[in-house]
């Protein structure tokens, strides 16, 4: 696990997630976090567009409570690493993924 | 991103704000020492972390650095005269010394001795490197000065030129931090087929550098590696110093630096000092030259008189479309104004909640955090460490040609590197 770069994120799935849980939890230190903070930018991107879509989509309306769950989740996580507060960073994206179940 | 929170806290800079206490714990860069030519010269209006501030130099030479407002009827001290070591009042003639100190008070009784019982209203000053610089926090922790390399070369190896921006410091700082722009908003057209250096081929093969960045005493070190030859990494290394130094990488040769201040003259306005420096010799007067001129100038429409540029938002930074189709990415002559064109157009104070941030951006997290975290330790309780060591500062910006197989972190060479030239 290169932790030195931010891993590209291509989507928010479950094993996304988990991944970056498990690349937090292995962190440590400045640069590390910096890296997780970006990955979790990424990730944010992607779900708020995903929300923005499915708010202007009937089909996927649906979707709106769990993306918008989703998007607070990783939010959060975002603010915690940027503090270096891993334990916490990764429940909520934890709580992300059981959001998505 | 950075939630609304984080974003004010990192901003703001009047008295009483985190960030601004924080600040206040340095010495500030205020006037440039030509800006006060000779003794008894004119004053100068100074707008310093949202407070007003006069400065002039007396009869002896010495630097004060005042309120702006007479503390008799408030009357502001800029029109005052500079007269027989002092600043005197036109309102009602009271003079104050370069400390500070109310020396005549013509307009009441001398038995009275009413001058006695005003408050001093200076402010420590230093006069080094060609700047001259301020203290406005607690007067009980007077820092160090920065010992920066540019302030410790002899006055020719050095330019300083500095204008006013319209909008906040961390904004202007980023575009410091932020490498990736480089290939674009500062590039000719023809880059790509005729890039006229090695550095510049390197640069070009290789846009997307992997990145070192590192948290150090000072701030923080950013090592950008680009493949160079088969057996060897191009390294460019910028620094940001707190609280708002920028150093961006040598040349080759570590003949000449180039640096900027970004210093907050208010929550919506930076003062920037673009400075030019040699290690090892004089600068020649075609390089001052082209540094407000030329085909390619720093600056191109700095307004002496105003100390702003003539390119603003309101003439589209004078934008010139056949140039951008045909010549520069941008159609804007002047790297400052290529820059203050998209950061003032950002607004005075950047919606970072709504930004999407890539991995390029990773070098200006790095600073927000940084200045996030020292303005919400200060909150706790804990002062800022940077301010009490001016030998912190005696790092250098630099790029470098090394072997693949050196451990970067490691290496005695980058060790030697890193440090400045200039004793």
């Amino acid at each position: 696990m290169d932790l030195n770069h931010p891993l590209p994120i291509h989507d928010f799935s479950p094993d996304t997630l988990i991944s970056l849980v498990e690349r937090i939890d292995s962190s440590s230190g400045f640069q590390h976090f910096i890296f997780r903070e970006a990955e979790l930018d990424d990730l944010w991107r992607q779900v708020e567009r995903a929300l923005v879509h499915a708010q202007s989509d009937a089909d996927a309306s649906r979707d709106v409570d769990r993306l918008r769950t989703l998007l607070e989740c990783v939010e959060a996580a975002h603010d915690l690493v940027s503090e270096s507060k891993k334990e916490e960073a990764m429940a909520q994206l934890q709580a992300g993924i059981r959001a998505q179940a | 991103m950075l939630n609304a929170q984080d974003n004010e806290l990192m901003c703001r800079v009047g008295p009483g704000t985190p960030m601004g206490e924080v600040l206040r714990r340095f010495w500030q860069p205020v006037l440039i020492s030509e800006d006060l030519p000779h003794p008894d010269c004119d004053p100068k209006e100074v707008r310093l972390l949202g407070e007003d501030f006069v400065a002039f130099r007396d009869s002896d030479g010495e630097i004060g650095f005042l309120e702006a407002l007479c503390p008799h009827r408030r009357a502001p001290l800029f029109y005052g005269r500079n007269e027989e070591h002092g600043l005197r009042c036109i309102y009602h003639g009271w003079k104050f010394d370069a400390a500070g100190a109310c020396v005549d008070m013509p307009s009441e009784p001398a038995q009275y001795e009413f001058s006695k019982k005003v408050r001093p209203i200076g402010f420590p000053t230093r006069e080094w490197g060609g700047i001259i610089w301020a203290y406005i926090g607690p007067q009980d922790r007077v820092p160090e000065l920065p010992e920066l390399e540019y302030c410790r070369v002899p006055a020719e190896y050095r330019n300083l030129v500095k204008y006013n921006q319209e909008c906040n410091f961390v904004q202007a700082t980023e575009g410091d931090i932020d490498s990736s722009h480089i290939g674009f908003l500062h590039t000719r057209l023809d880059q790509k087929t005729a890039p006229a250096s090695k550095e510049m081929l390197w640069r070009v093969n290789d846009q997307a550098p992997r990145w070192i960045i590192q948290p150090t005493d000072y701030g923080i070190m950013l090592a950008a590696q680009r493949n160079a030859e088969e057996d060897t990494y191009y390294w460019r290394i910028n620094q940001w110093l707190m609280p708002y130094y920028t150093m961006i990488a040598m040349d080759l040769e570590q003949k000449r630096g180039h640096g900027h201040i970004w210093v907050p003259v208010d929550d919506e306005h930076t003062d920037v000092w673009c400075v030019i420096w040699s290690p090892v010799e004089p600068l020649t007067q075609a390089e001052r030259d082209g540094i407000l001129g030329g085909p390619n100038p720093h600056i191109s429409s700095l307004d002496p008189s105003t100390g702003k540029l003539r390119a603003t938002k309101s003439n589209h930074f004078l934008q010139d479309r056949h140039v951008q189709r045909t010549q520069t990415f941008t159609g804007i002559l002047g790297v400052r104004e290529q820059d203050t064109a998209v950061v003032e157009g950002m607004g005075a104070i950047a919606d970072r909640t709504k930004e999407h941030l890539g991995t390029s951006d990773s070098a200006i997290i790095a600073m927000r955090r940084y200045l996030v975290n020292s303005a919400k330790a200060f909150v706790e309780g804990r002062e800022p460490q940077e301010p009490y060591d001016g030998g912190l500062y005696r790092v250098r910006a630099w790029s470098y040609e090394l072997s693949r197989n050196i451990d970067f972190m490691e290496s005695d060479k980058v060790r030697e590197l890193m440090g400045t030239m200039v004793v």
